[in-house]
């Protein structure tokens, strides 16, 4: 494998393009057994609660198979999968922190937005009394407020941004390190995204663009299926009931044929981040040989 | 099992040459900057367009009457499409198969033989740029096809290559302690360094450069680690007084430069 080209050499870091070509790659290869997963992983959600731990583990058991072919020491689904069992449970603690980290993160945000409103109406009546209760377009005021909904976007952008990337490798560490559990595993994913923000943004972008060519092809099937089905509907309503259920079938299939590709990419970033981060594979030659 | 795909050269000297292909995350990539680039220009020429095109318009009515119009939105789409062209063929010619998002992706167009491409190559790539961008044509044909071509490769005999496998190390300079030299001098009086090899030397350099991106914990652990190594290939039992394993790593590979040169 030429991620680790010859033993004398480390694993070096790679290139923004690479880590996703070198997903790409490893879905490729194992096309199947990570399609399979990934289907097996979502029929898992229909199970509540055991089924949702049984998901998460599922998908991440696809990155911790791509890491094992990445550091040169296959593992089988079965064996990967026995490892993972182990740990159910805690990847529903992961979930569920996850959760309740996002709305509180949602919250705080809000909470944000409310306050820079706040102080942006006190300082403007303030400095322009009466402007609220004039009638008549106050060019200063829409200036002003059109710069606040300019700074909302951008305030919302940058924090769902910094929120997907730092937090994009969570299951991944529990996946594949012995001593991490659900919550530590969050904090690994933190601490090894660290300095690499911007990186990880373009490697997400690049991913997302990569995944419209493969979703095409359903979305098209998906829209010809519902266009037909539409007249027959206003007949029978039998139909509609077809037509929703077509579509979400549809939908989980274009869903299930990508999200193999970003655990596969995850497990890349994965070490890429370690490399970078923690000289992963810098070793010296084992003189035994 | 390859990750990257690669190909070969033989020149007419019969030299072999590798290159490892650009891979369809780096040409996504340079696109995405690219694309950037180029709605910066054509944002701009359409400023100036606003002025000027109010020129034509008039000037245009004495001559065509009532078609002026027509002609003005003609005239635009045209400079728009020799833009877009027009910036491919231009960076790509000037710079010898590279463009700026390609340079930031650090990928080049090369022809099939290895040779840098002409005028005649990025024209007819431009040329077919848009027939590849239409329902991803050319994404898919580069994820599908081993030597990684869209249609304007196919057509214009090109390959896409990467310029630098080396991701990390060019950006970080290696950068030595100040007591790194009495390190190094301890070390070439009391060890000799003959057990070890150019390779070790390598991992130990990697390490320097790339320690300054390291997490805090991370690089201490792993000095430690590439520290024990060292000593047990040199059989060195103790470090010299005074002296961190990470200091000790800068003084082994200042004494490995002064060994091989001297």
């Amino acid at each position: 494998m030429s991620f680790n080209q010859g033993s004398s050499q480390p694993i070096q870091p790679l290139s923004i393009g690479n880590v996703v070509t070198a997903g790409l790659r490893l879905y490729g290869v194992h096309f199947k057994s990570y399609l399979k997963l990934a289907f097996i992983a979502y029929a898992w959600i229909l199970v509540p609660v055991y089924g949702w731990a049984r998901c998460g583990a599922t998908l991440a058991l696809i990155s911790r198979l791509a890491y094992s072919e990445l550091v040169e020491q296959p593992e089988t689904p079965s064996e990967a999968g026995r490892f993972l069992r182990a740990r159910l449970w805690q990847f529903l603690l992961m979930g569920l922190l996850m959760f309740l980290l996002i709305i509180g993160i949602t919250i705080g945000v809000i909470i944000l937005l409310f306050i820079l409103a706040l102080i942006t109406g006190v300082i403007l009546g303030i400095f322009i009394p009466g402007g609220a209760a004039n009638d008549a377009f106050n060019p200063v005021v829409a200036l002003v407020s059109f710069t606040l909904v300019l700074v909302y976007i951008g305030l919302i952008f940058s924090v769902f941004l910094l929120v997907q990337a730092r937090f994009i490798l969570v299951e991944v560490p529990l996946a594949i390190e012995n001593s991490t559990d659900g919550a530590s595993t969050i904090k690994r994913s933190w601490n090894l995204t660290r300095g690499n923000l911007w990186r990880i943004v373009a490697i997400i972008i690049i991913t997302s663009l990569l995944t419209f060519p493969l979703q095409v092809p359903l979305s098209v099937l998906n829209i010809i299926i519902q266009i037909s089905l539409q007249p027959l509907a206003r007949v029978n309503s039998n139909y509609r009931l077809l037509a929703a259920i077509v579509n979400i079938l549809l939908t989980l299939i274009s869903i299930a044929l990508v999200v193999p590709l970003w655990q596969t990419i995850k497990a890349v970033l994965y070490c890429d981040l370690r490399s970078r981060r923690e000289g992963f594979g810098l070793k010296l030659r084992d003189r035994n040989i | 099992m390859h990750i990257f795909n690669r190909v070969k050269f033989v020149t007419p000297e019969s030299v072999e040459l590798e290159f490892t292909l650009a891979g369809i995350g780096s040409r996504t990539f340079a696109l995405l900057i690219d694309y950037h680039v180029l709605a910066l220009i054509i944002a701009l020429i359409f400023t100036i367009w606003l002025t000027v095109s109010y020129q034509i318009q008039t000037f245009g009515k004495q001559i065509f009457g009532e078609q002026a119009d027509n002609w003005v939105v003609a005239i635009a789409f045209f400079i728009l499409f020799a833009v877009y062209a027009g910036y491919f063929v231009f960076f790509e010619t000037l710079w010898q198969g590279q463009t700026p998002g390609k340079r930031l992706a650090k990928i080049r167009v090369v022809r099939d033989d290895g040779r840098p491409v002409g005028l005649q190559q990025t024209t007819l790539r431009a040329l077919l740029r848009p027939f590849d961008e239409i329902s991803f044509i050319g994404a898919l044909l580069i994820m599908f096809n081993r030597k990684e071509k869209r249609l304007g490769d196919f057509v214009a005999g090109t390959i896409v290559i990467q310029t630098s496998s080396i991701a990390v190390s060019e950006k970080q300079k290696l950068t030595l302690s100040e007591s790194s030299n009495l390190a190094c001098e301890k070390i070439l009086e009391t060890t000799n360094l003959s057990p070890m090899l150019p390779d070790d030397f390598a991992v130990i350099r990697e390490y320097l450069v790339r320690r300054h991106i390291m997490s805090k914990q991370a690089r201490a652990a792993l000095a430690i680690e590439l520290t024990q190594q060292v000593q047990s290939i040199i059989q060195l039992n103790n470090l010299p007084d005074g002296i961190s394993p990470d200091t000790f790593l800068e003084g082994i590979y200042l004494a490995y430069q002064k060994t091989s040169i001297g």
